[in-house]
Formats: structure tokens, C-alpha cells, sequence
């Protein structure tokens, strides 16, 4: 039978034969039979294939296998399913409808894990915004010694710094080409704005030179020399911390005073003697230990007008790597160990990166993975039983 | 006469009688389905046993929408699979020998002796089709349906594994002619 040409297909011949078509095709095809004699050979040995098939028949089911399912259907108690909620009332309400439940649960689950963060964070901005009206920063004076608080400082008129004590403190991490001249510029930038370095040191070899340094240099011209510093190259990294220490430091001169007060009436007393020796020497006594503590307080005021006065700046310049042409190549031997070792180390790390990464992810991907498998499997199996 | 679906909504409301009834109907189908996918008769009586019993247990949950008939052929075709992954494959077993033996004595292996032995030359995605439809006589579509597949590929293979055993099953009436009259 030539198949790419015959009106009918075989496989649509042998679902007729099977009673698989309809009616109305069924019956198109049952005329076509009447005619092809072709078709008709093809029935007939489908059908003799059925009845060979047919010969072999198994024995009728034994007894025994009455037995047990009888006594479990015998254990199955018949008012149970009565008192039971019938099945039907289950089916009220489809399977989509749970699936598309389960789905908005999800969601629920989802937003009400989220809007907490996100109000947490509102709030936070909230606070913060909040906190900043209670100052007033001048638009005149930019730079951030300058900002005074609203209310803050009046009472302080004992000390010789009107404004808030801010000791500032900056890190500035700059890549350069030419690692001597940037060397030289961040010296005479320094010497321009009055600074003075407080610690130096310098490394590395030939070809990546760093230069480490804390700088001191006066707070007012520190954002000068900052904006400056970051011209000599690349700036790699940078960062600017602002403390402020006006309550410590009002403290500190309200105790000078108080203890300055304390010395001019022991000086008083001193001087008016007319008790007896011990005495005398009892009021001495106090005199120096008030004057250690009055130096003491004076140190440390002092300090602190010394670190607001000037900004710490930790500067840090590095010469930007080159490679060197090697006159005196590493031998083969050494170069087939150390490639080995790389090819290890990095074997290592590839491991432990995946083993990091399973660790990190796996518990989240599992978790994904059990929420979506079964509405996925259903509605895979859906599409494919309506491809069917 | 009563529907199955009609006995399994009756067992759901508590007619122990209604099951039983579906029992008696499908009892012989059941096992014949097993022993035509066993080796062994007593495993297929017990796997035909399991099949009704977790019939029994799932009854209550089970929903008109599909066919009865299918729904007890899905829970067999679950049971056997489970019992071929155990077994691991011993379970079509060729009957080959039983064939060369009875031919050895010139003796008619049987009909039904021929027929087993065409049916395990065949691929088993093509046996268990055409065992479905001859044996169990389920349609395309619950066939398509037990096995996962689309109806047209159920469609295309049945009618491969015909005419593949239209081929092995000539050899019966040819070769030696004393074999001519197995039909």
C-alpha cells in the first residue's frame, strides 16, 4: 500500500478497526474498506493478529484471592463513611481553586516578610532625617567643623573653641603611575596647607611601591588638601569619620575650673595659717594633689583642642603595578612546581567554592523547589494530557 | 445495569456491597493483568490483592472524573512497576525454551505458547501497549493516560507492535507445517 498517496492512513485504519474513530469518520472509512482492497488485506490481518493474541488466556483469579480482600472490606466500617463527610462536599471547591490559595498564601507569606523590613527601613530614615532638623547647617560654611548646632554650645563660653568639637579623622587610598612625583606632589600639598606628617613608612618592591603615612593638618584646610590629595592618581578608596567630643570637653574645662577654684582657696587658706603644723601639712598635701589633677585635666584639654584643631588624614599612595620584563626567567622545574601548586591551590578553592556555595544556596533553592514542584508537576501534567 | 463509577459512590456513602460487587467484576481482570506480567502466579494473586486493597483505601478519596476502570488499571500499573524495580526485570520471562523443548519432541508448543514468545521479542514500550489494548481492552486514550503518553504516540506504536508481531508470529505456520493449525 503506498501510504503517502492512499486516501487513508494505516494507523487511522487500524483505529477504526479498533472502534477508536467517529462515527462520521468511522464511517468514511468503512466505505473506503468496501473499495480498497488494499485496506481491507490490512484489517484482515489486524484482525488476525487479535485473535492469535487471543489464544492465550490465563486462568480465572483463585479462591484465595477473595480471602484477604474480603476481610478487609469486612474491616471496613459501613457507618464510617456515613457519619464521615461524603467525598463529594470536598470537591465543592476545585483543585485550581486551592492551587491558585496556595499561591496567594505564598504571596501573603512573602509581603508580610518584606513590608516590615522596608517600614524598619522607612523609619530609620525617618529617625535620621528627624535627628538632622535639630541642627542648622549654614550654607555658607560648607565644611563639616564649621556646622553648629542649633542650641548646642552657648554654655560653653569657658573654653576657647566656640563652635562643636569635631575631631575629624579621613583614610584616602590613591593608586599613581608615576609613584616618585605623586610622592613629591602630596609633600608640597602638604607643606601648602600647613600639615605635618606623624608617621611615614614605605614598601614594596621596585615595581609597586607603597607609601603608608598619617598626616595631621589644620581642620579648616583639611578639605582642601583632601580634594587635592585625590588628583595625584586613582582614587582606590576613602573614607571620613567626624567625632564629636564638646560634651567631654565641657566636662573637662567645667572640672579645670571647678579644681583651679578649689587650689585658689587652699593657696588662701595656706596663706591665712594659724592652726597647727599638721594641719598646715594636710592643706599642702591637698594643694598637690588638686595642682596633678589640674595638669592632668589641662593635658588632656589641651589633646583634645590639638586632635580638633587638627584633622588626622591616613593616607596611604601606591605605584600602579607594572609588569617587568624578567630578564632571569624562573627554570622549567621550578616553573612546572609552582604551576602545580597554583593548579592545586586552585583546585582547593574551587572545591571549597562550591562547597560554599551548595552550603549557601542549597537550603533556599530546596526550599523553592518544594514550593513550586507540585503546582509545576501538575500543570506540566496538564498541558500534557490536553497535548494528548 | 449499575455503572462502576455509580458502585464507587455508593462504597463512599457506605455500601460495603457496592465494593464487593466491583470486586467480583474486575477480580479476574486484575489478576489476569498480573499473570500476564508475572512469572509467577502466586505474586501475581498477591499483587492482584494489594491492587484491590489499595483500591479499598483510596475509594473514599476518589473522584468521578476519571473512569473506575482506569483509576484500578493506574493502581495496578503503579504496583507492577514497584514490583519491577524489586525484582529488577524478572519478570517478562522468555519462554524460548519452553518452545525449543516442545518442538525438540515434535510436539505443538501450543497457541498460547507461540504468542507469549512473539510477545517478549517485542520492545517493552511496544508489549506493554499492545497487551493493554488486546488484553485489558482499554481505549487509546486510557492507555495515553495510564502510561503518561500522548494518544497519537499510543496511537503509532500500537500499530507498530502489530505489525511487528504479525511478522513473528508467521513463523508458526510456515517453517516445520505441522504448526499450521494453531488458530
Amino acid at each position: 500500500m503506498n501510504h503517502t498517496t492512499h486516501p487513508i492512513e494505516r494507523e487511522e485504519l487500524m483505529a477504526w478497526h479498533d472502534g477508536e474513530l467517529s462515527a462520521e469518520r468511522a464511517a468514511g472509512v468503512a466505505a473506503h474498506v468496501k473499495v480498497c482492497d488494499e485496506c481491507l488485506a490490512l484489517v484482515e490481518e489486524l484482525r488476525r493478529v487479535s485473535a492469535q493474541l487471543a489464544a492465550w488466556q490465563v486462568e480465572p483469579a483463585p479462591a484465595s484471592l477473595d480471602a484477604r480482600v474480603s476481610a478487609a472490606l469486612e474491616q471496613t466500617p459501613q457507618k464510617n463513611a456515613l457519619s464521615s463527610p461524603s467525598p463529594k462536599p470536598r470537591y465543592l471547591i476545585p483543585t485550581w481553586a486551592w492551587q491558585l490559595g496556595g499561591v496567594c498564601a505564598l504571596l501573603l507569606i512573602i509581603v508580610a516578610i518584606s513590608i516590615p523590613n522596608l517600614l524598619r527601613s522607612r523609619m530609620s530614615r525617618n529617625l535620621a532625617s528627624d535627628k538632622n532638623k535639630d541642627f542648622e547647617w549654614p550654607a555658607s560654611t560648607p565644611t563639616a567643623s564649621d556646622r553648629v548646632p542649633k542650641g548646642g554650645r552657648a554654655e560653653s563660653g569657658a573654653s576657647t573653641f566656640s563652635g562643636p568639637m569635631i575631631i575629624r579623622t579621613a583614610t584616602l587610598v590613591v593608586v599613581a603611575k608615576e609613584f616618585d612625583a605623586a610622592r613629591s606632589a602630596f609633600e608640597r600639598l602638604l607643606r601648602q596647607h600647613g600639615g605635618y606628617i606623624a608617621q611615614l613608612s614605605t614598601g614594596g618592591q621596585s615595581s609597586a611601591r607603597t607609601l603608608t603615612a598619617t598626616l595631621r593638618v589644620p581642620a579648616d584646610r583639611m578639605d582642601a588638601l583632601f580634594a587635592e590629595l585625590k588628583k595625584i592618581g586613582r582614587v582606590e578608596g576613602e573614607g571620613q569619620i567626624g567625632e564629636e567630643v564638646t560634651q567631654q570637653y565641657v566636662d573637662l574645662v567645667a572640672r579645670l575650673k571647678n579644681s583651679r577654684v578649689t587650689e585658689q582657696r587652699l593657696a588662701q587658706i595656706l596663706a591665712q595659717r594659724t592652726g597647727k603644723v599638721a594641719d598646715v601639712l594636710e592643706v599642702e598635701r591637698e594643694i598637690a594633689r588638686v595642682r596633678g589633677e589640674i595638669e592632668r585635666m589641662d593635658a588632656q584639654r589641651k589633646t583634645l583642642e590639638n586632635q580638633v584643631a587638627f584633622a588626622s588624614v591616613r593616607f596611604e599612595l601606591r605605584e600602579e603595578y607594572q609588569a617587568q620584563l624578567d630578564v632571569t626567567p624562573p627554570s622549567t622545574a621550578t616553573r612546572l612546581r609552582n604551576a602545580a601548586v597554583e593548579g592545586y591551590k586552585s583546585a582547593t578553592e574551587n572545591a571549597i567554592g562550591l562547597a560554599e556555595f551548595l552550603l549557601n544556596a542549597g537550603p533556599t533553592l530546596l526550599l523553592w523547589g518544594l514550593i513550586f514542584f507540585w503546582p509545576v508537576r501538575t500543570i506540566w501534567r496538564r498541558l500534557r494530557r490536553a497535548a494528548a | 445495569m449499575t455503572t462502576d463509577e455509580q458502585l464507587v459512590e455508593e462504597f463512599q456513602r457506605g455500601s460495603r456491597e457496592a465494593f464487593a460487587e466491583l470486586f467480583r467484576r474486575y477480580r479476574d481482570k486484575m489478576y489476569g493483568f498480573f499473570r500476564r506480567r508475572t512469572a509467577n502466579p502466586a505474586r501475581a494473586e498477591e499483587l492482584a490483592q494489594e491492587t484491590f486493597l489499595a483500591a479499598l483505601k483510596a475509594a473514599p478519596r476518589f473522584e468521578p472524573r476519571a473512569l473506575v476502570r482506569t483509576w484500578l488499571f493506574g493502581i495496578a500499573m503503579n504496583l507492577l512497576l514497584a514490583d519491577r524495580r524489586k525484582t529488577a526485570g524478572q519478570t517478562f520471562q522468555p519462554v524460548h525454551a519452553e518452545v525449543e523443548a516442545a518442538r525438540a519432541v515434535d510436539r505443538d508448543p501450543g497457541a498460547a505458547l507461540w504468542v507469549r514468545d512473539a510477545l517478549t521479542r517485542l520492545d517493552e514500550e511496544h508489549r506493554e501497549i499492545l497487551l493493554l489494548r488486546e488484553y485489558e481492552q482499554l481505549s487509546y486514550a486510557e492507555i495515553a493516560a495510564l502510561l503518561s503518553l500522548p494518544v497519537n504516540t499510543v496511537r503509532s506504536r500500537l500499530f507498530r507492535a502489530r505489525m511487528a508481531l504479525k511478522d513473528l508470529l508467521v513463523p508458526q505456520r510456515s517453517p516445520r507445517g505441522t504448526n499450521a493449525a494453531v488458530m
